[in-house]
């Protein structure tokens, strides 16, 4: 485990740019983005003439915005995270340092599966809080600007922020639990090919839906097809996620998340999971056996 | 001059159990075949030298026993299987095949700590000491270093692993003849010791002649000599001929010959040498010396096939 949890870190340190310095710099941006025109004066006063009050569910939703926000860089950044690690140790002949250590080359390649899938959402996350709480921060920085704005209590904002933060956690959870097997299969091609992994993660989808239609002419563009459709819906998460943003009430993660969980196929979860792990293993097998 | 021999010289060594075991050790890629069967046993406690040519298959029968490749026919390292237990039997090997194989994007400090946590061989205390006196500085970038620079740090790396066996594949290619010389120095007194075991590869043979207690040399995926290096003297003789004895001297079968700044010099296998003696300057030719007069040698079975 000692040596898992090191494999992990070591990951942390060649990906940080990614995970750490990226939303350090995209939370620099936030920040001086919304900052900017408060300090500087230069918020407009028309859009204000009247009161406005009950603000909490802007609040909510500017929250919610960034965890989408923050949950699309994510989703980017791992594609990219895969299609690179798992084949990073063929750069300048690191391969023969690493196998020079007495780790099997699939404890390797399981650290970087797991870093992708708890560490890095983990940094995420955190810029997810702190835009959370930002965001109140620009509440009060219009109501300080435009006293006519009135922005939600801070009892109450907290109240919501810890929700819509639970709830953000447990959907990103749910999400990288869904999307896995792609992330496997992604990372299970750059051990063979490379960063040629990433169009050939779709080109080789794509030309099994093409094989299938020819020779057995699917129906509405065969089983391939509308099976990769399904995975790439998310449907299941669809209704929990706008009941959330139209409840005029505080958010509800036990609802919310009783939602997610009664529309997930968790017959395809498990059998994702299961692709997930036979790709990662027959990855690892080919890079015990070839040096390249 | 005789120039057929068998295809390996060899001598015993003592019965003990070997630190690895090879019996009809074969590699193919592809339809090739690019060792053809090695048989052989490294000791405890030795300093093997593996010489050949470039492509001879020094690298594939390192690879072979240190498990990165499969291969045909019997290897044992430490008892056990390289290609099946690799992890398992780097705790106990260390092997530099690149020395600038280090992970770059790593800082020393994070290195050692790395490795502490992932080798349970791996003393950081001793690593740090080796680095002391060096230029090599903690804080570093590994991608900063200059490539001295990261032979000596990976040197401390491996010579701070308790290991068995130590493999050492080319590790001063592309290095000074400070640092190569630097390098081995270090190896010698600070790590060598009677439990432990050095095989080395190296095209640089005369600067790690003086430390090698046994030489294997390879020629086209066949061991042509494998023997002590004490025994070298016994076997090998090297003659400066005098002009007016060199049909004589001929007469004897040397297996090599050549003539060098207007003097004809011969290696000879086998022969005694109170019978060379009158006929010119006797000595026992140096590593690089035999490697040439055996590598130009016609092997036994050359022309079998036809």
């Amino acid at each position: 485990m000692k040596s898992f949890i090191a494999l992990i870190k070591r990951e942390y340190l060649e990906h940080k740019g990614v995970f750490l310095y990226g939303p350090l710099i995209l939370t620099g941006l936030l920040v001086a983005g919304t900052a900017m025109p408060f300090f500087a004066g230069r918020m407009r006063a028309d859009y204000f003439g009247d009161e406005i009050s009950g603000t909490l569910k802007f609040y909510e939703l500017a929250f919610m915005a960034a965890i989408a926000g923050w949950a699309l860089y994510l989703l980017i950044t791992l594609f990219f995270y895969y299609a690179d690690a798992f084949s990073a140790d063929k750069r300048n002949n690191a391969m023969l340092f690493w196998k020079s250590m007495p780790v099997t080359d699939l404890k390797i390649l399981a650290s970087k599966m797991a870093a992708g899938l708890t560490l890095f959402p983990a940094l995420i996350f955190v810029a997810i809080l702190f835009s959370g709480a930002w965001a109140y921060v620009v509440a009060l920085m219009v109501h300080a600007q435009f006293p006519m704005f009135a922005p939600p209590g801070f009892l109450e904002a907290l109240n919501s922020y810890w929700r819509v933060a639970l709830s953000g956690l447990i959907f990103m959870a749910l999400m990288l639990a869904w999307i896995c097997p792609l992330l496997a299969w992604v990372g299970a091609l750059s051990t063979l090919v490379g960063r040629w992994a990433m169009p050939l993660a779709a080109l080789v989808p794509a030309v099994l839906a093409l094989l299938e239609n020819i020779f057995f002419k699917g129906e509405n563009g065969g089983y391939v097809a509308n099976y990769l459709r399904f995975r790439a819906d998310f449907g299941w998460a669809r209704s929990a996620v706008q009941n959330q943003i139209i409840s005029l009430g505080q958010p509800d993660v036990v609802r919310f998340t009783a939602d997610l969980i009664s529309h997930i196929d968790w017959g395809q979860m498990v059998a994702g999971w299961a692709f997930a792990i036979v790709v990662v293993v027959i990855a690892s097998e080919y890079r015990r056996r070839v040096l390249d | 001059m005789s120039n057929a021999i068998s295809p390996v010289t060899t001598t015993q060594t003592p019965a003990v159990d070997p630190i690895v075991h090879a019996r009809g050790l074969r590699k193919h890629f592809g339809k090739n075949e690019v060792l053809h069967g090695l048989d052989f046993d490294i000791p405890p406690g030795r300093i093997y030298g593996l010489i050949g040519h470039n492509g001879a298959g020094k690298t594939t029968t390192l690879n072979a026993l240190l498990g990165l490749t499969s291969a045909e026919g019997t290897i044992r390292v430490l008892g056990k299987d390289p290609f099946a237990h690799r992890a398992e039997l780097m705790q106990n090997v260390a092997f530099i095949s690149d020395v600038a194989s280090l992970p770059r994007f790593l800082r020393v400090r994070e290195l050692f700590a790395l490795l502490t946590n992932i080798h349970p061989n791996f003393d950081q205390a001793k690593a740090r000491s080796f680095l002391e006196g060096t230029d090599v500085k903690m804080e570093a970038r590994i991608k900063q270093l200059s490539k001295g620079m990261i032979a000596q740090l990976h040197l401390a790396v491996v010579m701070a692993i308790d290991a068995k066996l130590l493999v050492l594949d080319e590790p001063t290619l592309g290095l000074d003849i400070t640092y190569r010389k630097r390098f081995y120095r270090r190896l010698l007194e600070d790590y060598m010791t009677e439990e432990r075991t050095l095989l080395i590869t190296t095209h640089q043979v005369d600067e790690i002649e003086f430390m090698l207690s046994d030489i294997m040399f390879i020629r086209d995926g066949e061991l042509v000599l494998h023997m002590q290096m004490e025994t070298v003297s016994g076997k090998y003789a090297q003659l400066i001929v005098n002009p007016d004895h060199a049909a004589e001297a001929r007469a004897f079968g040397p297996i090599y010959e050549e003539t060098r700044f207007g003097q004809t010099a011969m290696v000879f296998e086998n022969v005694d040498r109170d019978k060379l003696e009158p006929l010119g300057q006797l000595s026992t030719p140096t590593l690089s010396d035999l490697f040439v007069a055996l590598m130009q040698r016609t092997p036994a079975n050359a022309g079998a096939a036809t």
